[in-house]
Formats: C-alpha cells, sequence, structure tokens
C-alpha cells in the first residue's frame, strides 16, 4: 500500500514537474543563420534547374520537341498553301470557261432534244 | 510596429520586418519545437526551417488569425514532420542492420533535458518528456502547448484549429494516458 502510495505520489509529482518552466532560448544569431539558409536554398534551387537542363536526355528531348513543333508547323503551312492553289485554279476556269462543272453543260443540243 | 503593418511589408520583401518578426517570435518557436522533437539540435533545425517558410509563404497568410497562431501552426507541422523522417531514417537503417549492409549500431534516445525546467524537478521532467513521446501526436501537441508553451485552452484551439471542448478532451485523455505509463514505469523501477 506505500509503495502504491508513494507510486501515485511520484507520478503526481512527475506530472507536476513542468511548473514554473522557463523558455528555451534558441542560439544567439539566430536571424543571420536563417537568412544564410534561404540564400542557400534560393542557389540550390538554380543549381538544380542548371543541372536538369544539362542532362542529355533532357537537352536531346528539348531538341526533338522543337524539331517537331517546327515540323508541325511547316506541314500545316504547306497544306494551307495546296488547298488554296486548287481554290484559285478553279475560280480561273470559271471566269475563262475552261472548266466543266456539269453533265449538261458538255452537250447542250442533246438537252433541247429531250425538251421538245 | 502594428502587426498588420509588419506583414505588409514583409510581403514587400522588406528584410528589417522579416528581422523583426524573427527576434520577435524565435524564442515561441524555439521553445515549442524543443517540447516536441526532444532535442536542442533538432529544435533549431525546425527553427530555422520555420522561418524560411515564413519568409517564403507570407504571401499565403491571409490575416484571418494572429501571427502567432500561424506560426505555431508552421511550428508544429514542421516539428512533426521532423521526428517522422528521423523514424523512417531509423527503420532504414535497422533494415540495412537485419541485412547485414549497415555498421550503424541502434541508438536509443537519450533523455531530454529542457533547460527551463526547475533544478529539483529535473529529472521527473526528464522522465515526463519521456512519457510524452508515447502519446498520440494531437495529444502530445495539445499538452505540449499547454504545459512548455503556457497556451489556454482557446489559445490552442485556434493553433489546432479545433473547438476548446476538444482540447479539454484531448488534454484529459493525455494526462490519463501519462498517467498509466508512469505507473508503470516507477512501478518497474
Amino acid at each position: 500500500m506505500n509503495n502504491k502510495n508513494d507510486i501515485q505520489k511520484l507520478v503526481n509529482e512527475t506530472l507536476n514537474s513542468l511548473e514554473g518552466l522557463q523558455k528555451a532560448e534558441p542560439r544567439p544569431f539566430l536571424f543571420t543563420r536563417v537568412m544564410a539558409r534561404i540564400k542557400r536554398d534560393e542557389d540550390t534551387l538554380w543549381e538544380k534547374l542548371a543541372a536538369l537542363i544539362a542532362k542529355p536526355a533532357i537537352a536531346f528531348a528539348t531538341v526533338i520537341l522543337f524539331l517537331a513543333i517546327n515540323a508541325f508547323v511547316l506541314f500545316q503551312a504547306s497544306g494551307n498553301n495546296s488547298s488554296n492553289t486548287q481554290e484559285t485554279s478553279l475560280v480561273a476556269g470559271n471566269d475563262f470557261g475552261l472548266s466543266v462543272s456539269s453533265l449538261y453543260d458538255i452537250n447542250p443540243e442533246q438537252n433541247d432534244i429531250v425538251q421538245k | 510596429m502594428d502587426e498588420r503593418k509588419l506583414v505588409e511589408k514583409l510581403k514587400q520583401g522588406d528584410e528589417n520586418a522579416f528581422k523583426t518578426i524573427v527576434e520577435a517570435w524565435q524564442q515561441m518557436v524555439y521553445n515549442t519545437a524543443s517540447g516536441i522533437v526532444q532535442n536542442a539540435e533538432d529544435a533549431e533545425d525546425v527553427t530555422q526551417e520555420v522561418f524560411v517558410k515564413v519568409y517564403e509563404s507570407i504571401g499565403s497568410f491571409k490575416g484571418d488569425s494572429k501571427l502567432s497562431t500561424w506560426l505555431y501552426r508552421i511550428t508544429v507541422t514542421k516539428a512533426l514532420d521532423h521526428i517522422r523522417k528521423k523514424k523512417t531514417k531509423k527503420r532504414f537503417g535497422i533494415m540495412q542492420s537485419l541485412f547485414g549492409t549497415g555498421n550503424e549500431e541502434a541508438v536509443e534516445k537519450p533523455d531530454f533535458y529542457h533547460p527551463g525546467v526547475k533544478l529539483d524537478n529535473k529529472e521527473k521532467a526528464a522522465v515526463l518528456f519521456k512519457a510524452m513521446n508515447h502519446l498520440p501526436e494531437n495529444q502530445k501537441i495539445a499538452f505540449t502547448l499547454n504545459k512548455v508553451e503556457g497556451l489556454s485552452y482557446q489559445e490552442i484551439s485556434e493553433v489546432m484549429k479545433t473547438t476548446v471542448p476538444a482540447v479539454e478532451s484531448l488534454l484529459h485523455r493525455a494526462k490519463s494516458n501519462l498517467r498509466k505509463w508512469l505507473e508503470k514505469h516507477y512501478e518497474n523501477k
């Protein structure tokens, strides 16, 4: 019983051992260390970015992507040009009576006979 | 300087404003971190991380809570992250030793002697801090903020984004769990 009481007393004292606690202080010049860390993190970020771009795989992939985009743009541009050419020749043909647009135009006399 | 003006200046990148914030709150951040990570070096590390985070994220501080509340939240988060990272490293070390690839010995965490504890209470406080490490996270945070930082239930509820009754419940359960652990500890001595 005494032992149990002793233990309870010890437990209570332990639970109250932080009474009157003074707050812990950091080492002096914390601000200087924080600023140094911020600067270090900024430099590290740029270094990491440069290292990433310099990797052969990344550089190669970037070049391929660049070429692919250029090829796509060129292909699109040439496609537009050929469709423009077709339209132009159609218009020219119509203006000068050079194009045949329907069967009726080929044999106009036969059409007259049918109608009679 | 008014807290709002200080925050505005820091958002504009004013280094003097940042220095004022660091000097005003470094003790609060360090003391809270100490109570959670229970190691002076780790607490210093966490403190630096907190202020770096403040510097980088001040733009996201909307001012809907006090600056101190925001600082407490960042401190608690960073301290818990620190503990988790250490546990992961320790687990990895154990795995290495199991497979015979590491030479590191398993090192038991030394007792933590908070520098601000009264001399008469130093040994008992070290036992209490040991017991606190066995609490669930939320209970440990609430207990630390109350006993180490001296925050009220209202202040703790703001930091933990919960209600005052929830904080009361956390602290009640924390004390109950601590009592059980301490009884076992002293019975086995």
